[in-house]
């Protein structure tokens, strides 16, 4: 009898204890809480939406808002190197950037980590079933991103102007799993998937609503700036006319008008970075004034032209100040934080400049559009049509209308250097032409096991 | 003839009015206590005598029977030699009658529902009590005294003393582990002195291991038991700060002096860079990690917005500390155990018939035991001063010299200080029911802890009950309840070196009535600072039920419930007045966070015993089920309508909010085998097997394997040394591990908080490691435990290698993954040393005793290998927690000095273009002629050489002293207060009165750079100028008690009562020059451990208290 008792008793232990179902025992079978697994994060397409909002946060660090921009711009001729700034400010404005230069590879770093969830967005929206158009919409968007990191990445850190060149830079199509090396693409296979990522978005991303997301026209706009770099002339013209043509985005008023509003109600704006106080806030128009200035070539640059008083602010000592990035505003509190923009019309419109009189030899439509851009700045009218000098002077109209914003001058300065159009040593000290591009970050290289290969001269 | 039957009335009634006063000290409330009388006989029942006459008691009760329905049984013979009865003619009722034969006590009278009377004899009860001890007349406490044959039975207190009933010629038995038990009946003389002999056969110290508890004399690895009524003499807030110099291997420093701080603990040695180094606390069985088991980043976060658990426990609530060390012994927690396991229990009931009600309250007042004394505002001005003068600067304008005129001169320490008094009460209460079968414990607990800082103060109120019975004779259940509610102001954001560092010319208030401040920058004044809302709140609960079920004899089956909750509140207003939000136009801003955490626990053992003649085996196998939740919630809120009422974050106009949380499970298998061969030759294996949810899916399972052997010498044949009692050689060899980081690193996980747009976005984590698994430490362990001449001496001595591998460390990864780095099992560490804890009665007389107890440590620690890891700056080779700097050779005297050394300079300059006579001078360590980045060199080590204990104990009269002294040899402090206090920069802070004694060519042979404004010399780079020698030995508590005469005390029906009087921190003999080398203000960091930064310096205090036991 007693025997029995412990053995009922027995029994009823070893079935809890065996029961895996049990909710005493199955502590090991738990789901981490507010993180989500990979296969599940993307399971519809609101899921889908939330990553590519994550996606597109990734666009509010200062490797996107601030360094990129700043950096690029001491590589040129419109910024130098502000109070705060140390030797590794200094190496790119002295184009000397070693291959473990501290901005070099978390810049490097986080284009990458962009375009990772990009990767993420665009593979696992494409298993969904649901509403195809919005599928597609949300894969557009993200590849836009995708294209535009590439982009950036390819024309800091691989031979963008050389379509035959094998330093391309990483291409990355997949999320990565772990941390499996991956060899350099050519050129050529950089810019093909570049392209087929903004063709994708052209078709099928949204039509533009908000100056915050990508669309079908900052893809066109975009399309028409890779193939400016690429040298594609006259298809870069086509494109960038469709985007003027299609008049959805306009010019604003007056060029100051960009700096005032900002980021309410542009008319100009194809796509940028939203900022406030609260959760949007980032520390450019702080960076801005403590570690890139506007450099002394560019505030005699702009003396005389219209658009200077927008462009140059000067401190109580007379210490010039970019002034489309200061003090800014948020509902009337001052914030240290501010915008980036990754294109507008009046860059298209110059875009359009350069290439139709490189690609189609069409000076007048050249002109055109680039007085387009003098007319609204109030500046005087360009009428020469010599070929060499209004190239020069669409490059230097892009000066005017972009200098000491994200470092477009530098990028034109390599191209017209590389086309032949002038010396790139009259304007900046460059070792050699290698320097023209940034070494591929030294962690990258040593841990590739030789599969990774460096820039020449570095 | 009258018959009085009054001798024994006396005691019973004064056992009454004992009764009656324990209620009323107690419980303060008064109740009605009426007597009884035997008024069992209905009171119509009336009998009448006819005549005077005496009679026989056997013939009043046939009186009785023939004039009621009542009849008698008793004993024939009962009456037989009964004194007679003399009535007078006349009606009395039977109940006077029934009472004036009997008398009221010496029987027991019972009336039956048929109406009979049973009478029987009253057994002759009384109250026997004695002073138990030892041989060498130490009082034992813990003796079990039980009346033969009864249920009935007691322990000793501390002290030694029992009081128990027993009748005469029932025989008492005294027994106790490791002395010969004793039997003696009771007599005439109702006081018993006993004193036990040591059972050398069986030195049966029990000593609580994982999962159970063995024989002192059995264990086979490295468990070093805590005096705990030493440790309370202390008067101790937490358990962990109580540690200090109490066990060899057992590294403790306080954080600081604030109320209600953490201390760091660290047994033998760091073993992990990522995770929490603190050892795996065992609170009755419920397994808790510091810092939540999630990593030492999370611990450092949360360390000032949430109160350890630790915290939570009542001192005076714990009956026993065991620390187990080597991998023998900590092998049962696994994964855990790599820091080694702190064992504590809280006090449990006893087989006592009589409670055990224990009252004591302290009363502390303590002080800084040093303070910093800052210069005046005259002194302050002249030294600005002479250093813009020095500096060729011109001198700031009266606006921002004098911002409050010439006349303003403010002492912020008197400002910000307040009586700091200490209040703790605490009340207990042990029993058990008579037959043994339940046993209780109840206490409450209340302490206020004031400290010396305005506002700051710690509060605890603890609850707690431990229950146990016996539901049959083969199974036994209990609870286990312990809540405690705690509340710490201000300590966490109020800091001393921000309050003497500010402007001395500043006054309290502006003429306005408004805070005044300083203009040249935005920090409020510390008057104003130390009034901001500040406080953290903690509740903690842990509750635990358990079954027990003897099988069959010797195999017992134990299942354990157990449940444990934390919540923490913390709560920070910056108000509107503050100068820096004024500054950023704000109105306010909340800092308020609430985390909450929670754990579940099933354990099952199965537990066998069994001895064959010589061969005693023993093994305990388990399996354990652990869930850990925890979830936040920080809040960020601005601009509030006022700075007094409307303070919550729904009232602010701004908001920002994270939250988040994690979930882990452990799931585990463990069995521990002991085997002994007439106790000479011991094995033991051990071994856990543990399956987290912390690793990926391959890595989940680890394994933690350890075994132990163990000789007892002295037992050998061979062996016949006279003086040494005992000699046991050991040694054991094993695995733990640690997994005490953060979750799920293995695979990609997205997380919320990538905000765009106001859209809150998840974005992926890094770069995931599907091979991340458990860092792992083999540690080997050899000992001797040794006890000679006649006991007198008994210790152990050690020796320990630790060696732990795959540790996670940061790795560098290709960029195109998006990230820079990744966690990778890669490091190598290394910690061995030696333990060496000795007990010494060095004078045992009746009269007079001396105990004294002495422990040492010494620790190297060393990083191995790296394998292209890194982590902060662990370099191969070196110890884990050095100092790197510049090396000061010395204070150049004049110019001629440094010109001859720019000279040499191959870029002309030696160290900086600005160097003059009062500078330091820089040791060119690496011979290049000039001072650069290479010649930083290792200035130092936080790590002592060696530190621990030494504790005394004297007995004479009534007097108890102990005295406890702690010590730390050969460790290094961050003196960052030097920096900023001796070392001028700017006038925006205050110095040190020292920095008037600062080198000028008037005054050359001094240590402390000249004064010079923006420190052109950068004399404040790291140097060793800064990094002190901090080896100390101190009085770190002395505590004098008089035990009130227990004869004297019986007239107050008090059993016990004693009066103590102790002061901590009394003095210290140290080269630092900080206010205390006792310290570690970055107890949550693996990193910076020795960093002196006077946040919160340290107390001295002296305390009163008072203990009664009803």
């Amino acid at each position: 009898m007693k025997l029995f008792k412990i053995y009922t008793y027995a029994i009823l232990v070893l079935a809890l204890l065996v029961n895996t179902s049990c909710n005493l025992t199955d502590v090991t079978d738990v789901e981490p809480v507010y993180q989500v697994s990979e296969d599940k994060v993307i399971t519809n397409l609101d899921q889908a939406q939330t990553v590519l909002y994550g996606t597109y946060g990734i666009l509010k660090n200062l490797e996107f808002t601030g360094y990129a921009p700043g950096l690029t711009s001491l590589m040129g001729v419109t910024m130098k190197p502000g109070s705060f700034a140390g030797s590794s400010e200094n190496a790119f404005f002295n184009n000397d950037v070693s291959p473990d230069n501290f901005y070099a590879e978390i810049i490097y770093a986080k284009m990458y980590f962009l375009i990772n969830n990009a990767n993420h967005v665009i593979t696992k929206t494409a298993l969904l079933e649901a509403d195809e158009t919005r599928k597609k919409e949300i894969i557009g968007e993200a590849r836009a991103l995708r294209a535009l990191s590439h982009f950036y990445l390819l024309r800091l850190w691989g031979q963008f102007y050389d379509i035959n060149s094998e330093y391309g830079i990483v291409l990355k199509e997949q999320p990565i799993k772990d941390a499996t090396v991956q060899p350099r693409a050519t050129v050529s296979e950089v810019y093909e998937l570049i392209l087929a990522d903004l063709d994708y978005a052209i078709q099928n991303a949204p039509d533009f609503s908000d100056t915050f997301y990508t669309s079908k026209i900052f893809a066109k706009g975009l399309k028409s700036k890779v193939l400016l770099y690429k040298k594609d002339y006259s298809q870069a013209a086509q494109a960038a006319l469709e985007v003027i043509e299609l008049e959805n985005r306009t010019l604003e008023d007056t060029f100051a008008d960009i700096f005032i509003k900002k980021i309410i109600d542009t008319k100009e704006v194809l796509f940028q970075t939203p900022f406030d106080n609260l959760n949007d806030r980032n520390n450019k128009a702080f960076i801005f004034r403590a570690y890139y200035l506007p450099s002394e070539y560019y505030v005699d640059f702009m003396e005389g032209d219209a658009r200077k008083d927008a462009a140059i602010a000067y401190t109580t000592s007379g210490a010039a100040r970019n002034a489309k990035f200061n003090n800014s505003t948020y509902n009337g509190v001052p914030l240290t934080a501010d915008t980036e923009y990754f294109l507008r019309l009046d860059e298209v419109y110059l875009i359009f400049a350069e290439a139709v009189l490189r690609g189609d030899d069409d000076s007048g439509a050249a002109l055109d559009a680039l007085n387009k851009i003098r007319e609204r700045s109030e500046n005087p009218l360009i009428t020469t049509t010599n070929k060499a000098e209004l190239l020069e002077i669409i490059r230097n109209e892009k000066i005017f209308e972009l200098g000491a914003e994200s470092g477009e001058d530098w990028f034109d300065l390599v191209r017209f250097h590389k086309e032949g159009d002038l010396d790139i040593n009259s304007f900046k000290t460059i070792s050699s032409d290698s320097k023209l591009i940034l070494p591929i970050p030294m962690q990258s290289v040593d841990l590739s096991d030789g599969l990774i290969i460096q820039n020449p001269d570095y | 003839m009258e018959i009085k039957f009054t001798n024994t009335l006396f005691y019973p009634r004064k056992a009454i009015v004992k009764c009656i006063m324990r209620t009323f000290i107690l419980l303060f409330c008064t109740s009605v206590f009426s007597l009884t009388s035997t008024t069992i006989l209905s009171q119509n029942a009336k009998i009448s005598i006819d005549e005077n006459k005496v009679l026989s008691i056997d013939q009043v009760f046939d009186l009785i029977r023939t004039q009621t329905q009542y009849t008698f049984i008793y004993q024939e013979d009962m009456f037989k030699n009964a004194p007679k009865v003399t009535l007078e003619k006349g009606v009395i009722t039977a109940n006077k009658l029934l009472e004036l034969s009997l008398g009221n006590n010496n029987y027991d009278v019972i009336l039956t529902g048929t109406n009979e009377i049973i009478i029987k004899k009253k057994q002759q009860q009384s109250v026997v009590t004695g002073q138990v001890k030892d041989e060498n007349g130490m009082p034992l406490g813990g003796v079990t005294v039980l009346v033969k044959g009864s249920a009935n039975g007691v322990a000793t207190d501390i002290d030694g003393r029992y009081s128990i009933k027993a009748s005469k010629g029932e025989v008492l038995k005294f027994s106790y582990v490791g002395m010969m038990p004793m039997e003696v009946p009771v007599g005439e003389d109702l006081l018993i002195n006993i004193v036990l002999t040591v059972d050398s056969e069986s030195l049966e110290e029990v000593v609580l291991v994982g999962y159970g508890s063995q024989k002192r004399s059995d264990i086979t690895g490295s468990v070093s038991k805590v005096n705990v009524v030493e440790m309370n003499k202390t008067n101790p807030i937490s358990v962990d700060n109580a540690l200090v110099g109490r066990a060899s291997g057992v590294h403790v420093v306080t954080a600081s002096g604030a109320p209600g701080a953490n201390a760091s603990i660290r047994i033998r040695g760091i073993t992990s860079v990522f995770g929490n180094n603190e050892p795996l606390y065992v609170i009755d069985g419920l397994p808790m990690e510091i810092g939540q088991g999630q990593g030492n980043d999370f611990y450092a976060q949360n360390f000032s917005s949430t109160l350890s658990p630790l915290s939570s426990i009542n001192p005076m609530d714990v009956e026993s500390i065991d620390i187990l060390k080597d991998a023998s012994a900590t092998a049962i927690y696994g994964s855990r155990g790599a820091n080694g396991v702190v064992i504590i229990t809280t006090k449990k009931g006893s087989y006592s018939s009589v409670p055990s009600i224990s009252l004591s309250s302290t009363t502390t007042i303590s002080s800084f035991t040093n303070d910093y004394s800052m210069l005046d505002a005259n002194q302050y001005h002249s030294v600005v001063e002479k250093a813009y003068g020095n500096a060729g600067a011109t001198i700031p304008n009266d606006d921002e010299l004098y911002p409050f005129g010439r006349e303003v001169n403010t002492n912020w320490q008197k400002q910000t200080d307040q009586t700091a008094i200490n209040t703790n009460y605490y009340l207990n209460a042990n029993g058990g029911s008579l037959n043994g079968s339940s046993l209780y414990s109840l206490s409450a607990g209340v302490t206020d802890q004031k400290g010396v800082i305005y506002g700051t103060n710690y509060k605890r109120n603890n609850l707690r009950a431990k229950l146990e019975t016996s539901l049959s004779d083969k199974l036994r259940v209990g609870v286990n309840f312990n809540y405690s509610d705690s509340n710490n102001k201000g300590s966490n954001s109020t800091f001393y070196y921000q309050t003497i560092k500010y402007r001395p010319d500043i006054p309290v208030f502006k003429e306005n009535g408004e805070y005044a401040n300083d203009p040249s920058n935005f920090l409020a004044n510390p008057y104003a600072k130390v009034r901001y809302p500040s406080y953290v709140d903690s509740q903690n609960l842990m509750l635990s039920l358990f079954a027990e079920y003897e099988i069959t004899k010797g195999l017992q089956f134990k299942s354990t419930y157990s449940y444990t909750k934390g919540d923490n509140e913390s709560f920070r207003y910056t108000p509107s007045y503050d100068p820096f939000e004024l500054r950023n136009n704000r109105k306010g801003t909340l800092n308020q966070s609430n985390s909450d955490y929670s754990s579940r626990i099933w354990d099952n053992t199965l537990t066998f015993s069994k001895s064959i003649k010589k061969h005693e085996f023993n093994a305990v196998g388990g399996v354990s089920f652990t869930e850990n939740k925890s979830d936040f919630t920080s809040i960020r809120a601005t601009d509030f309508p006022d700075d007094d009422v409307m303070v919550t974050p729904g009232a602010a106009s701004s908001l920002n909010l994270t939250s988040g949380g994690t979930i882990s499970g452990l799931a585990s298998y463990f069995l521990r085998a002991n085997y002994n061969f007439d106790n000479k030759y011991y094995l033991t294996f051990t071994g856990r097997a543990d399956n987290s949810t912390k690793f990926g899916p391959k890595n989940q399972w680890g394994y933690f394997p350890s075994g132990a052997i163990a000789w007892r010498i002295s037992k050998e044949e061979f062996f016949n040394v006279d003086f040494i009692d005992d000699l046991k050689l050991r040694t054991s060899y094993g695995k733990t591990g640690s997994a005490n980081f953060s979750d799920f690193q293995y695979a990609t996980f997205f997380e919320a908080g990538s905000y765009y747009n106001n859209n809150n976005g998840v974005v992926s984590n890094t770069i995931p490691n599907p091979d991340i698994k458990w860092e792992t430490t083999d540690q080997l362990d050899i000992a001797l435990d040794f006890s000679i001449w006649d006991r007198r001496i008994n210790g152990s001595v050690g020796y320990f290698n630790k060696n732990t591998s795959d540790q996670i460390l940061l790795r560098d990864v290709i960029l195109e993954t998006g990230g820079t780095s990744q966690y990778s099992n890669i490091g190598d560490f290394l910690n061995k040393g030696f333990e060496f804890q000795v007990g010494v009665d060095i004078i045992a007389t009746e009269r007079f005793q001396w105990t004294s107890e002495f422990n040492l440590t010494t620790i190297k620690s060393k990083v191995l290998k790296l394998n292209g890891g890194y982590y902060r700056n662990l370099i191969e080779g070196e110890s884990i927690s050095y100092f790197e700097g510049y090396r000061v050779a010395k204070i150049f005297q004049n110019q001629e000095e440094i010109d001859a050394l720019n000279a040499a300079s191959p870029n002309g300059v030696y160290q900086s273009n600005n160097t003059a006579p009062g500078d330091f001078m820089y040791v060119d360590v690496n011979n290049d002629g000039y001072i650069g980045g290479d010649d930083r060199d290792i200035i130092g080590n936080a790590e002592p050489d060696f530190f621990g204990g030494f504790n005394n104990i004297f007995r004479f009269g009534n007097f108890e002293v102990s005295a406890l002294f702690n010590y730390s040899v050969g460790n290094y402090l961050y003196n960052s207060n030097k920096k900023d206090l001796l070392i001028f920069s700017n006038y925006n802070n205050n110095y040190s009165k020292e920095i008037l004694g600062a080198w000028t060519s008037q005054n050359p042979n001094v240590d402390i750079p000249r004064l010079v404004s923006g420190d052109p010399n950068n004399n404040r780079r790291d140097s060793d100028f800064f990094i002190e020698d901090a080896s100390f030995i101190k009085l770190k508590n002395l505590n004098v008690t008089y035990k009130f005469n227990p004869d004297i005390l019986k007239k107050l029906f008090i059993q016990r009562a004693s009066i103590s009087l102790s002061a901590s921190n009394v003095f210290v003999i140290t080269k630092y020059s900080g206010l205390d080398p006792e310290v570690n203000y970055n107890a949550a960091s693996n990193f910076s451990q020795g960093y002196d930064s006077a946040s919160y310096p340290s107390v001295r205090t002296f305390t009163l208290g008072l203990n009664l036991n009803l």
